[in-house]
Order: structure tokens, then sequence, then C-alpha cells
């Protein structure tokens, strides 16, 4: 596969290839999970002889029957490419360069991110939530739209899911008990999987990597309620707390803090039940909301 | 496969071209009861109640050091020493027929049933011995020997390991197509974790020590001579060459060949301090240290060489 790849790459990219001669050098990686689907990426790291770090990023899927994950993570970034495109946080993605389909073999060509996976604490968490808002208020113009009645986009969310109907009414009860008045949300782009894992830093700038969720959803605050989670779990919420205030006046938001609860379980309704629907096989809707409760001391 | 020499049994629908011989890290009670509890309840149980026992077996990564190799819808694929599938599965997605191999008919068995799981109608198992394999010369485009060269020196028809190995590789040479690949994973001899953990003789240090000391070890605590034989890269680039074979490349396969979800050019030091420091977290000491040791040059060369595992493909 990979002489087909360093063949693309020569006849398409001989700009940044200094010699056609160049013997270009490939490094495989994928993330400790991936194989356990058929659908799972891999990635390959592209070096020009002698070079320290890559200057080309190729996804590739192991069957071609899976080849809609590379479309989608291809079509994902250059969404991601033409929203920040010429604004401030230009360089937080990498660019999607090309495609590559014969019916047989299928990748997709992007630069590389720059820096490194970091383990956070406080303090990078902190840059990195600063870096986030800047760029979800770049690209906030390209919006025009807003979740204006929160309580019948949420209630329509769950009805329109896979859940059997009984756990649907579940959870209809359970977020009867909420208030969603007098919110307004704009609907902004998230990236549907902003985790530890997937942002490099380096010294002066944040990347943000792995598009596979890209518009996910358009509900502000998925991605940094999920940062959170994922951070700690027990201090979730109080980051949150934190955090949202900036991020929700930064972005023209109108919610109160006392409405904060009601929006924490949509976070994790789409993060459990739409996002991960492995969990939500594996587990019930009452755990699901016994959970929340717990972690949210609801 | 029946254009080639007579099996001498079916059995469960897989030909038999040697006697059966069990081995495994799974004890053979154990993988019995596994397809017998497979036969009678049927996959969703079995994978809730057993999957996790048998390693890495249903990963699709396994294969992953394929995608350094051209292959295409057209290659014929011979899997030797197939084991459970691990590597025969995700191969068969995307070749024409691989055909998988091993000594032992309970392996097989298990491996049938995923073919059949899997909805592969490419996948010919059978059972076979190594020094006795029932297949036309220059057969196949691709032949795979992941976890196998290093126990071939158990055969007891060479009077020593490296001879059988030799032979073994001569016979993967003679079934290659003009142009074909060997695939070896195997482990490094000298690798680090070898001074923590057993090598394949079961016993410690046996990889590290002179040959002839380690069979003197082995004698005295099991009995047998050590027959499992591993190499570092110019001990393997030695063997291979004395079988024939000139055009080798070597890889190094993170964690290790079973699971190289890490695969790095040998010869591309940049890319293994990359690695090390780029796509690695700092979540234990080693990885912590290893961050240190990739920022010096002799000491990433050192660590290089006492990497765990290798990828060896080998053109013909």
């Amino acid at each position: 596969m990979i002489q087909l790849v360093e063949k693309i790459i020569i006849e398409k990219f001989p700009d940044l290839i200094d010699n056609i001669n160049v013997k270009l050098s490939f490094l495989k990686y994928s993330t400790p999970s991936s194989g356990k689907n058929l659908d799972d990426k891999v990635i390959f790291f592209v070096f020009k002889a002698n070079e320290k770090s890559p200057f080309l990023c190729v996804k590739i899927v192991r069957t071609y029957l899976a080849k809609n994950t590379v479309i989608k993570n291809f079509d994902n970034l250059k969404k991601l490419n033409d929203l920040t495109n010429n604004g401030k946080c230009e360089n937080m993605f990498a660019k999607a360069l090309y495609l590559f389909d014969d019916g047989e073999n299928i990748f997709s060509i992007e630069t590389v991110c720059p820096g490194k996976k970091t383990k956070f604490n406080k303090k990078k968490l902190k840059n990195v939530v600063r870096e986030y808002i800047n760029f979800q208020d770049s690209i906030k113009k390209n919006s025009n739209e807003s979740i204006d009645d929160l309580e019948y986009f949420a209630k329509d969310l769950i009805k329109k899911s896979n859940l059997k109907e009984l756990d649907k009414q579940k959870i209809l009860r359970f977020i009867g008990q909420m208030s969603f008045k007098d919110i307004r949300l704009p609907r902004i782009i998230q990236h549907g999987d902003v985790t530890e894992d997937n942002i490099l830093l380096e010294k002066d700038s944040m990347s943000i990597v792995d598009c596979d969720f890209v518009g996910f959803t358009d509900v502000p605050g998925f991605d940094l309620f999920g940062l959170f989670y994922r951070f700690n779990q027990s201090e979730a919420k109080k980051l949150c707390y934190e955090y949202f205030p900036e991020y929700f006046a930064k972005i023209g938001a109108d919610i109160s803090v006392d409405k904060y609860d009601s929006l924490f379980f949509l976070y994790y309704f789409m993060e459990h039940i739409l996002r991960k629907k492995h969990i939500s096989e594996r587990i019930s809707v009452d755990e699901i909301i016994s959970d929340f409760k717990i972690t949210y001391k609801m | 496969m029946n254009d080639i020499k007579n099996y001498t049994k079916i059995v469960d629908g897989i030909p038999f071209f040697s006697k059966d011989c069990y081995w495994g890290k799974t004890p053979k009670k154990e993988l019995e009861k596994a397809i017998k509890v497979l036969e009678e309840k049927g996959w969703e149980y079995f994978n809730a109640n057993y999957q996790n026992k048998f390693d890495f077996t249903f990963e699709e990564n396994r294969a992953d050091w394929r995608f350094n190799i051209p292959i295409n819808k057209n290659f014929v694929v011979l899997d030797a020493g197939a084991g459970m599938g691990r590597n025969s599965i995700p191969l068969a997605r995307v070749v024409k027929k691989v055909v998988a191999f091993d000594s032992s008919f309970l392996r097989m068995k298990f491996l049938k049933k995923r073919v059949e799981k899997e909805g592969l109608g490419n996948i010919d198992v059978m059972v076979a011995d190594f020094f006795d394999m029932p297949f036309r010369q220059n057969s196949f485009d691709l032949i795979v020997m992941n976890g196998v060269l290093e126990w071939v020196g158990a055969s007891d028809k060479f009077k020593n390991p490296r001879e059988a190995q030799i032979s073994a590789l001569k016979i993967c040479k003679n079934l290659l197509k003009s142009g074909g690949y060997l695939y070896v994973g195997i482990e490094n001899r000298f690798a680090l974790a070898y001074l923590k953990g057993l090598d394949h003789s079961g016993l410690r240090f046996t990889s590290y020590m002179p040959r002839f000391i380690a069979n003197w070890y082995m004698f005295l605590r099991k009995g047998k001579r050590y027959n499992t034989y591993t190499y570092n890269i110019k001990g393997y680039q030695k063997l291979l060459r004395d079988a024939g074979f000139s055009n080798a490349n070597f890889y190094l396969a993170y964690p290790g060949y079973n699971r190289p979800r890490t695969i790095i050019p040998y010869n591309n030091l940049n890319i293994l301090a990359y690695v090390i420091k780029n796509l690695m977290s700092e979540n234990t000491l080693h990885r912590k240290i290893s961050k240190i040791v990739a920022g010096i040059k002799p000491l990433l060369w050192l660590y290089r060489k006492l990497f765990f595992s290798f990828s060896i493909i080998v053109k013909k």
C-alpha cells in the first residue's frame, strides 16, 4: 500500500518534495483501540530523508469496505479548514490535501499538525480551554442559527434516538424535572472528540486532531463538557462552572448559571447514547441516569 | 488444494496432511472447552465469556505489517502456522485467497469456525507440518511466518535449530512466486524485555546466553536442548542470506509484532525518536526514561538494539 501512497505523493505534490528522487519513509501508527472494528483508521506519517518530523499524514482503512471512514474524516477536516481559513485559528487543524480512491484502495493525505501529546495539568488545561474558546469565537460568525427552544430540541433528540420506547419515556420523564426555559444557544460546530489524546501542544500553539466526529453536534459546550469529563470526572461539574460563563459570553449564548444542569444532561445524553452507541447497548438507561446524577451531584 | 498431494483424512471439513500436534499458550483442554461452548451456545455467548482469554485473536490490526507490501486483490497467501487466524482473517479481506495451515487440528477447527462466522469464502484451512507442506513450488505471492520461525527449531528432523530455521526459510523461498514476499514477525534475541521476563524456552536469560551455555542450562533444567533460537538484526540478516534471500527490510514493531500498533523502519533513527517523543504519553517511568533516551543519539541507537520485536519483509 505505501508504494502506491508514495507514488501519489510524488505525483500530486511535487512542490512539497524538494527532489523527485527523494526517498520517503513511512511510520505506521494506530491508536490502541484501532483494530477492534473493521472501520477503524490506520495512520501513516510520511518523512523525507533525514527529517526529524513528518511532513504529511496519510489515513487508510484496513478494508475498502470501510472507505466511508476515510471519506468522512477527510470531508470533516475540509469543513474545519473552510471555517477557519484565513482566521486566527487557521493552524489549529491539519489541511486536507487529497483523497485517493481507485475502487480498491482509498486513502486521504493531509498536512501534519505540529506539537505533541501531553499529560494535562490544571495550567495546561486552562491554556487549552482558552485556545479552544478562541476557536469557537472565531467560527461563530459562520452561523446565524440558534437553538431558541432547548426543551423542544432536547425532547426531539430523545424521540429521534434509537432507544426503545420505554427508555425514551424514562429519559423524557427525567428531563421533565429540569428547566430549559430562557436559554438561547447559537449553533456552533463542535469537534466532537476533544480529548487529551487528540490535542497536540507546542510552546505557543495548540492543534486538535482526529476529525471523525466533527459536526456530530452544533450544541455549544459539548466539546468542553467532554474535555472536562475525561480530564477529571469528579471535577467535571466544577470545571464547567469555572469555564462556561466565559465561553458562553464569548459566543453570545444566553443562559444563566442555574440552567447549566439541564445542559449537562443534554451533553451527557449525546455523549453516552448518541455518540457512543456501544455504551448504551451495554448499560441501561437507568444506569446512565444514575451515573449522571452521581457524577454531577444532582 | 486438491491438485496437490493427498490428505490422509478429513475431520470436521479440515483435511489432514500431517498428524495433529497441539501447541499454544492456551492449554489444549481450555481451547477444547471453548470450542464446545462455541458450538453449543453460539458466538454471542462465546464473545461475552471467552473473547479476552485468547489474546488479540479478534483484532483486525494484527496484520497491519501488510501495508508495507504492495498487496493486491489477486494475491494468494500462505499463512504458515496460522494458529487461530489472527493474520489469516484480516488478510483474507484484501486478497484473493489465503491458505492457512497449522500442526494443531484444534486451532484450525477454531479458525474454520471464525471463517464461517466472518463469511469469508477465500480461506482454506488444513492441518499440515512445516517441513512436509503439501504445496507446489512458486504458488504464493506472500508467505506469513508470524511467531513461527523461532519455533521451527523444535523439529527433531535437524541436528540443530538454526539448520531447521534455514531449511524452513528455504522451503518458503521455493513456495514463493518470483517477486513474492515473505513476512517474518519475531522477537529480538537481545530485547530488553528478556532481562525481566521469560524467553521462549520458558526460562529466563536463555536468549542472552551463548547458545552452548543455553543448551547446557536447558538440559539441566528441562532435560532437552535449547531450540527456540532468536537473533539480533545481524543474525536475522545472516540467517536470511544463508537461506538464499537477499532483499530484506526490517521494521521495529511496537508494542510487539503480535500487535503492531506502531511500525518503524529500522534504519531510520529519526522516526524512532519522533515516536518516542511525540506519540507516546509519559504515563510510566519507562516512557519517561525513553523520552530522555530519544534525545541522545548514542543511547537511542542502543535502545533500538534492545527493542522487543521485528517485522521483517523479504522479497524473493
